[in-house]
């Protein structure tokens, strides 16, 4: 009799641990790294060249907005020009210093600097600014603004002869 | 001992003459094999670095979808964005959930340095059955944001899925910083 009960037995297939249901857990990061505003100087050309300017000439105009030249003179010219580049709306100053020298001493000439300001890349779109020694400014939407610096030389009492300055430009980050 | 020997052997003999005319009882059960189910390859969610702009607010999106990176206004400085991502698959499985709970789904991005200092996020989500078409998710929050079926009971399955999102406001006067947060993924199947 006891055999027959010990040949009875109970078969059970399969995981009896299991609860039907599995859990897992896992974690990902989000970050950004903030860094301040960026801005960066170029100077495209800080030489300022009126050309030939004859005896007792009037005044001779290079337009920043335009970047020609009126009055008499001849041969070449060119303007200063700054491009700054970085972060839109990133507020500078700009101030120009214009130091001048005239082919001969004798006389010095009169010099008033104008400038020009356009918010492109490429340069064009120059709209002249308002006469002054320092200039605020915000870097446009395409992250550039360009400066355009001319003058003009009022050289009735100064000697003829080639007019070229170095414009001297201090950049101020707000 | 042979005549106790002969007396246990008979004593024994009913017992087993029994056991070879009786029935046996066998039962066997089945029970269904355990689902089981993972969480895979999780890449983490980058909005890179980004230049505060001079003035102003910026937002920066990485689309979940095609993990493309704009910002707002348009054209501005971000660099090494990428979308997070990861895949979820499973066997002997019927159905399956993703969830998320109150911190697993952060709404703000805080700094390493100084926790009083946060970058609003806003996730976004996208899936994939085969890792290359995708398709938005629902906007995930708290809790469960996707569940799915396997396409029958006891079946296998893999899912895609990428984390993309937005942060905004940040301006001049937004402390440089690192700001993060974690987004903690639970899967379960059955």
């Amino acid at each position: 009799m006891f055999l027959t009960r010990l040949l009875s037995f109970l078969f059970v297939a399969g995981l009896a641990a299991s609860t039907g249901v599995a859990k897992q857990h896992a974690a990902m990061s989000v970050a950004v790294e903030i860094l301040p505003p960026s801005l960066t100087l170029s100077v495209s050309s800080a030489r300022l060249d009126f050309g030939q300017i004859g005896q007792n000439a009037g005044p001779v105009e290079l337009h920043p907005e335009s970047g020609g030249r009126s009055g008499d003179a001849y041969g070449t010219h060119s303007l200063a020009g700054i491009l700054l580049t970085g972060s839109p709306g990133t507020q500078v100053t700009v101030q120009v210093l214009p130091p001048f020298s005239s082919p001969r001493s004798v006389t010095q000439p009169y010099f008033r600097h104008s400038w020009a300001r356009s918010h492109e890349c490429t340069p064009a779109g120059f709209v002249r600014l308002p006469a002054a020694t320092t200039l605020t400014e915000k870097i446009g939407e395409s992250g550039c603004t360009q400066i355009r610096v001319g003058g003009t030389l009022f050289a009735n009492q100064a000697p003829q002869g080639r007019y070229v300055g170095e414009m001297t430009v201090q950049i101020t980050q707000l | 001992m042979k005549p106790l020997l002969y007396i246990l052997l008979l004593w024994l003999s009913p017992g087993i003459l029994h056991a070879q005319s009786g029935t046996i009882a066998a039962t066997i059960s089945f029970q269904d094999p355990s689902p089981s189910c993972g969480l895979y390859g999780a890449d983490d969610l980058s909005f890179g670095s980004v230049r505060v702009p001079g003035s102003g607010t910026v937002s920066v999106t990485v689309n979940a979808q095609n993990g493309r990176v704009t910002t707002v206004p348009s054209g501005h400085s971000v660099t090494g964005a990428s979308v997070g991502d990861f895949y979820v698959d499973g066997d002997h499985v019927s159905s399956y959930s993703i969830g998320m709970n109150t911190q697993l789904m952060p709404n703000a991005l805080t700094s390493q340095s100084n926790p009083s200092n946060t970058i609003p996020y806003a996730a976004t989500t996208a899936t994939s059955l085969n890792g290359t078409t995708w398709s938005s998710a629902p906007t995930p929050s708290r809790g469960q944001f996707y569940s799915g079926s396997a396409g029958g009971t006891f079946s296998s399955f893999r899912r895609y899925f990428r984390i993309g999102g937005t942060i905004s406001s940040i301006r001049l006067t937004t402390p440089r910083a690192t700001y993060s947060a974690t987004v903690t993924l639970s899967l379960s199947c059955s």
